[in-house]
């Protein structure tokens, strides 16, 4: 509890923390924060001349797929780049942890700050994109988006903490992230639609309950691109929040006090 | 006055570096089994009481556990074993090429630092002006601190502890690398902070600075408390031991004529003890030794007079 109130008295730091970082990291690039709409846009970009175009299956060029896509695939890097930057975040800050004494949590609470501004510029370029080419507004669907970006921020807190948490001490962890992240961006429903798993085997649909991911991804595009909703995945948003937050931030919050000896 | 800052009780602390050698699979798969086994045992039982009011200086040689110790009294590092309780205030640690992001301007720095420390936007707003005053380091505070020179980074950070009024400073080295004037700024707000009834905790190779500043010393060999007391002894009783020279002597070179500093040598070097000869010629027997030293380093000529005082031990 106490933990929680030196939290919150610090809210201001991992804010300003999380600014600055943003603010240095497009600093030397002439373009400056055009990269902030640029960088999600030319991801998107890459994957749909790929998938939407060269190995299409009948879909080439469909603005609904190219729709489908950009909705899963910034959800999805919503929480991968949480992740990338909270595992770098403890030894980057490693001058500010070894002399200040802080609740260390704010670091990864800083990353998230940071690429949740990113996720919801993203958003914006989603909309400014997809409307004039599909025009599918989704109405009061819209509305939904928040209670799941909301779950999606406390379970991708819990996954950084928990990345955080093991890069330290073990650094080769660091270099398996990325692989990581790439097959799950595999087994998550971005690239690939519904309909390719009609012929997979049966225990195939049930087991991808077993992503949070799934769960999250399929919620936003209720939200975004008027899907019709579903309760099980609101209830997979939750269950997922909860159960990483507290399993992330409890493990992290255990090891802070030994993060000085490894760095 | 009798009322404690920090107490630390029996403090041990081992580091587990990540070991520089040649990288085989073989070694490779063999630390996954059984994890880096291999520790640096940096505190071993150290055990000290810092009272309120005081400067204190922790004396001892390179690899003694200095900066170990006080990144625990500091807080910053949770020991293996061992208590430390904090009455008051937390305390605030400033080190070499302290808490800085290097990306980052000096201002962001500044702000960060605070923030960390839980000081609120608008505290730190008002206290940018007195900062930038305090450490005359000009328009750099624009500049990302990658850029400043390391007695600009200490300038700075130890404008941003000393604005930010901390009860307790603990300083490691930071001293070391400014320059005259500056020096003499920071000891003067330092006098300031123990006038106040604030405490000061400083690691320092300068023995002449550290007996003239502190009231009590701690000397840490090989990670324990190899004895503490009151500065003069403690730091007489090291500088002998260790033949580390005090630096600034009672009396200075230059009263001394050429004949008898020779004479002085020649029986320092075929083997005169230094205390016998302290106690023959009324000379400090810290001086003796750092002649001793600077003779043997630098022949002849180191021996010409030096007035610099502080840090002549670098």
């Amino acid at each position: 509890m106490g933990y929680l109130r030196d939290l919150w008295s610090r809210r201001e730091f991992a804010w300003y923390l999380a600014i600055s970082n943003l603010r240095a990291q497009n600093a030397t690039t002439s373009l400056g924060i055009v990269w902030w709409v640029l960088n999600p846009l030319l991801l998107t970009g890459v994957y749909f001349l790929v998938f939407g175009v060269i190995f299409s299956q009948g879909r080439r060029g469909n603005p609904e797929y190219l729709a489908y896509l950009m909705s899963g695939m910034f959800g999805f890097r919503f929480t991968s780049s949480v992740i990338q930057k909270a595992s770098n975040t403890i030894v980057s800050n490693s001058k500010l942890i070894v002399n200040m004494r802080f609740p260390r949590l704010l670091l990864p609470i800083s990353s998230i700050i940071e690429s949740a501004i990113g996720y919801v510029i993203s958003i914006m370029a989603f909309f400014a994109i997809i409307l004039p080419v599909t025009g599918n507004w989704p109405g009061w669907n819209l509305l939904y988006f928040i209670p799941i970006f909301f779950f999606h921020i406390f379970f991708s807190l819990g996954l950084g903490a928990l990345a955080a948490r093991l890069a330290v001490p073990f650094r080769d962890v660091s270099n398996l992230i990325p692989y990581l992240l790439r097959i799950w961006l595999y087994l998550s429903p971005i690239i690939w639609t519904v309909d390719l798993l009609d012929d997979v085997p049966a225990w195939v649909e049930p087991a991808m309950n077993l992503n949070p991911m799934h769960h999250f991804l399929l919620a936003y595009r209720t939200a975004l691109l008027g899907w019709e909703f579903n309760s099980v995945h609101l209830a997979g948003t939750i269950i997922s929040a909860v159960l990483f937050l507290v399993i992330g931030s409890i493990s992290f919050i255990r090891f802070e006090g030994k993060l000085v000896n490894y760095l | 006055m009798t009322e404690p800052a920090i107490v630390a009780t029996d403090i041990h602390v081992a580091y587990r570096p990540f070991a520089d050698r040649v990288p085989t699979a073989r070694r490779s798969i063999g630390r996954f089994r059984h994890r880096e086994t291999r520790e640096v045992v940096a505190l071993d039982g150290a055990s000290c009481t810092i009272e309120r009011g005081e400067a204190v200086a922790i004396v001892g040689r390179n690899g003694a556990g200095k900066s170990t110790l006080l990144r625990v009294l500091a807080g910053t590092l949770e020991p293996d074993s061992g208590t430390v309780e904090v009455f008051g205030e937390p305390p605030t640690l400033l080190q070499l090429g302290v808490g800085f992001n290097g990306r980052l301007s000096g201002k962001h720095n500044v702000y960060l630092g605070g923030l960390a420390l839980g000081h609120s936007r608008n505290e730190m707003d008002e206290m940018l002006p007195r900062i930038e005053e305090f450490a005359e380091i000009g328009e750099a505070i624009d500049r990302p601190v990658n850029t400043y020179s390391s007695g600009m980074r200490s300038r700075l950070a130890f404008a941003i502890a000393m604005t930010l009024e901390p009860e307790t400073l603990l300083l490691d080295e930071i001293l070391a690398v400014g320059d005259a004037s500056f020096k003499e700024r920071s000891m003067a707000a330092l006098q300031d902070l123990v006038d106040r009834a604030g405490t000061v905790v400083m690691v320092t190779h300068s023995l002449s600075q550290a007996k003239r500043f502190c009231d009590t010393a701690i000397w840490l060999d090989a990670g324990r408390v190899k004895m503490i007391g009151p500065a003069d002894e403690v730091i007489s009783e090291y500088s002998s031991a260790s033949e580390e020279p005090i630096g600034s002597p009672d009396k200075p070179p230059g009263e001394w004529n050429a004949k008898e500093r020779t004479q002085l040598i020649r029986r320092l070097l075929t083997g005169a003890k230094p205390a016998d000869l302290a106690a023959e010629s009324g000379v400090d027997v810290s001086e003796i030794i750092a002649w001793r030293r600077r003779f043997i380093e630098g022949g002849r000529k180191a021996l010409r007079p030096r007035f610099d005082g502080d840090d002549d031990d670098e």
